[in-house]
């Protein structure tokens, strides 16, 4: 009992730490940003290192430093509350590239203690990889659970053993929905469109055609046994022609997915090694509550299974 | 072992051509599919490249209305059993291979030609090049497909399961095979072509090896 | 032939047909199966005949004190059943010469001509076997069964749709096989009963 609570508030607290955490970014973005765009201001954080002084053209300036502990001036239209006393703040702010000063649109609040990266290009919405990317890979450990018991059970032949490739296959099923559900939402938003047959996106949706073949699969055989073999088989050939995508893809199309073979513009999300560390341990820490959720899944239908076992006095 | 396949795929051949039970209507199919394009496509002028992709298109449909018949046929008239006392499953599962791979060789060559005569749009920059792949691409199609025949002969509702089962597993074969043909098609280039036949011959080895493992476990009841 | 099984069982749907069933067979023995209808004895047969396999047990075939692998078991057994269909589009001598060349024999003319006549089948016809009556039907099956002279023969209600005639045709197969080989046959009826040496009642659910 004590672990499913542990669970529970597990993935809970790191989807809020995932969800809530700030983005901020540094002198580093802005100034790409200003290169882009001059209206667009974005969210950044700073310490301030001395007292408000007034400007020539009205406001006051703050000589502030950033994460990486790069210098600027950030320049206030009014005087912020307790500007004295205050170590830095959090706030949306543009650079003005001919003053040469950070242009301060809103202050948002205090220096947070820790933030996630500002990604030009993603922003707010990198968030989605606490969820989207934990459910695309228990869409894949799910399937190679399946193929694992699918094989033993074509070995020994024990009906239990095709019951787990079942089971792993329906939740590989409905976490591949999630995942393809919340991709392409967030496609939407970020890319323009639902649907763009980015090699990731297609990969997944042959994987959604896997599953559905399989279950189809499943209901046109009566015999348990043969339903089993069959569908064990298939799992197998599937599993065996599926990885050449990886191969085929990036030929035919562009990936837009950070960490694509060709992306060379995700900066510190994905690319091998260069995440932010906090990002990297919520986001390791959401894909462990996600494998300790599919195992438990698991559980509660090997538990079904025996229950409906029993009522048909087949238990073995 | 050899020897035994080649006995099976004998007896296919000589029952196809005595009951023309699956050629006939293939043939029309064919001709039929290549009707309905052509009447689509009238006063319209696609690209040789956009036409490759239609005959893939043509291809792919064929294979899915012809090529379960062979295993079909022996699961419904009953013959599966006779045949499993006949031979080792390698030499059924090699002897339907070679029988399926005719088949659609024999279908693609006649929808190529068909589509050479019929559309003054689709001209070949590298025939040569061309046919090979052709000929890679039916190879991939008979090795995919037989061993999901085999399954699908095994279950009810046989028709409408083959082309769900074939489809992603046949995928990555046809990408290869329509980027390679497009190649071909329109600017060839050896080294761009290189990867795509490298993955068309990597991916028969790995479905076939794959195939003669599992197929005894399809094939016995 | 030697077959010697032990706890066979086999179950469908989770549900098991028969389970436990151990026997041995000998060569030279005529081996009857016998149980009411649904007890399981085609399935035993086709178990035996390595066509399906058992959910349960093993069974061990050996010639002359060598072991034959459920594999190539194929090659030295015969089998004759109602649930099974011959090729329907070719004619009995076609038949027969694709059945030899599958196993690699050389078969002419003459031996065709011979086993037709042995089943009392008329080799004169040309027609695929599609025509021929359930009785001609039969009397093909046991030439598919006997073709390569295997050491085992597994009938399947043998008699089943023979006449008088018929009937004498299959014992006298049974009796020739019993000189060098081994037979099983899967029966309800008394004659065929009165043919074994030894019987087993497969007790499975109705």
């Amino acid at each position: 009992m004590w672990w499913k609570l542990l669970l529970f508030f597990w993935i809970a607290a790191f989807s809020a730490v995932g969800l809530v955490t700030p983005i901020a970014g540094s002198l580093t973005e802005l100034s790409m940003i200003a290169q882009w765009s001059a209206e667009k201001a974005i969210p950044v954080k700073f310490r301030t290192a001395g007292e408000p002084v007034s400007a020539e053209d009205g406001g006051w300036v703050i000589r502030g430093t950033d994460k990486h502990g790069h210098d600027a001036d950030f320049h206030f239209s009014a005087i912020p509350e307790n500007a004295g006393t205050r170590d830095g703040y959090l706030a949306t702010a543009r650079y003005d590239t001919t003053a040469h000063r950070v242009e301060v649109v809103e202050v948002l609040g205090e220096y947070p203690g820790f933030s996630f990266p500002f990604i030009p290009g993603l922003e707010e919405r990198a968030k989605i990889i606490f969820f989207h990317v934990p459910m695309a890979w228990m869409t894949v450990v799910a399937f190679l659970v399946s193929m694992w018991f699918g094989i033993q059970y074509l070995r020994k032949k024990d009906l239990e053993d095709d019951f787990r490739s079942v089971a792993s296959a329906g939740l590989g099923l409905l976490f591949c929905v999630l995942a393809t559900t919340t991709g392409s939402l967030w496609a939407k938003f970020n890319w323009g469109s639902f649907w763009n047959w980015d090699p990731r996106q297609t990969s997944i949706f042959v994987l959604l055609l896997v599953y559905g073949a399989y279950f189809a699969l499943r209901s046109a055989v009566e015999i348990e046994e043969k339903k089993a073999t069959l569908s064990a088989v298939y799992n197998i050939i599937a599993a065996a022609t599926v990885p050449f995508f990886i191969f085929i893809m990036p030929r035919i199309m562009p990936g837009l997915h950070p960490g694509s073979a060709d992306d060379n513009s995700a900066g510190p999300v994905v690319s091998s090694g260069g995440m932010d560390a906090i990002m990297r341990f919520v986001l390791y820490s959401m894909l462990g509550g996600f494998l300790v959720l599919y195992g438990w899944l698991m559980r509660i239908q090997g538990r079904l299974h025996r229950i409906k076992l029993k009522r048909a006095e087949l238990a073995p | 072992m050899l020897k035994q396949a080649f006995a099976i795929f004998w007896k296919d051949l000589a029952s196809e051509l005595r009951t023309r039970y699956a050629i006939n209507a293939l043939l029309m199919f064919v001709v039929v599919t290549l009707a309905v394009i052509m009447f689509a496509l009238v006063g319209e002028t696609l690209s040789p490249g956009a036409l490759t992709g239609m005959l893939w298109v043509v291809m792919f449909f064929a294979a899915m209305s012809g090529l379960s018949r062979s295993f079909v046929a022996e699961e419904e008239r009953g013959t599966s059993m006779t045949l499993q006392l006949l031979a080792t499953p390698t030499a059924i599962y090699l002897g339907k291979l070679l029988f399926n791979l005719l088949l659609v060789l024999a279908l693609n060559i006649f929808i190529v030609l068909l589509f050479l005569l019929t559309m003054d749009q689709f001209t070949v920059a590298q025939i040569d090049l061309f046919w090979f792949v052709i000929l890679l691409g039916s190879i991939g199609i008979a090795s995919a497909t037989t061993i999901i025949a085999a399954i699908i002969a095994k279950a009810n509702t046989k028709g409408t399961l083959f082309p769900v089962l074939s489809f992603p597993v046949i995928l990555p074969l046809l990408m290869a095979g329509i980027s390679a043909t497009k190649i071909a098609v329109e600017e060839p280039m050896w080294d761009t072509v290189w990867p795509d036949l490298q993955l068309l011959g990597s991916y028969i080895v790995v479905v076939i090896t794959i195939s003669f493992l599992l197929f005894e476990f399809v094939w016995k009841d | 032939m030697q077959i010697s099984a032990t706890g066979i069982g086999k179950k469908f749907n989770r549900r098991s047909i028969f389970r436990e069933v151990d026997f041995s067979v000998e060569t030279g023995e005529v081996f009857g199966i016998i149980g009411r209808n649904g007890s399981g004895k085609s399935t035993l047969l086709r178990i035996i005949g390595g066509l399906l396999s058992p959910s349960a047990g093993s069974i061990s075939y050996g010639i002359n004190g060598t072991d034959v692998s459920v594999e190539h078991l194929h090659r030295v057994m015969g089998y004759a059943a109602p649930y099974l269909t011959l090729y329907e589009e070719f004619s009995a001598a076609e038949n027969i010469a694709l059945y030899a060349k599958i196993r690699g024999l050389q078969k002419g003319s003459s031996d065709i001509a011979a086993l037709l006549d042995r089943v009392g089948l008329p080799t004169d016809r040309k027609d695929p076997i599609r025509a021929y009556s359930s009785g001609m039907m039969q009397r093909m099956k046991l030439i598919f069964s006997i073709l390569h002279e295997p050491p085992l023969l597994l009938l399947d209600e043998p008699i089943s749709n023979l006449d008088r005639e018929g009937m004498a045709v299959v014992y006298d197969i049974v009796a020739e096989q019993k000189k060098t080989g081994t037979v099983i046959i899967a029966t309800n009826d008394d004659e065929d009963i009165a043919q074994c040496d030894r019987t087993l009642r497969v007790e499975g659910r109705a």
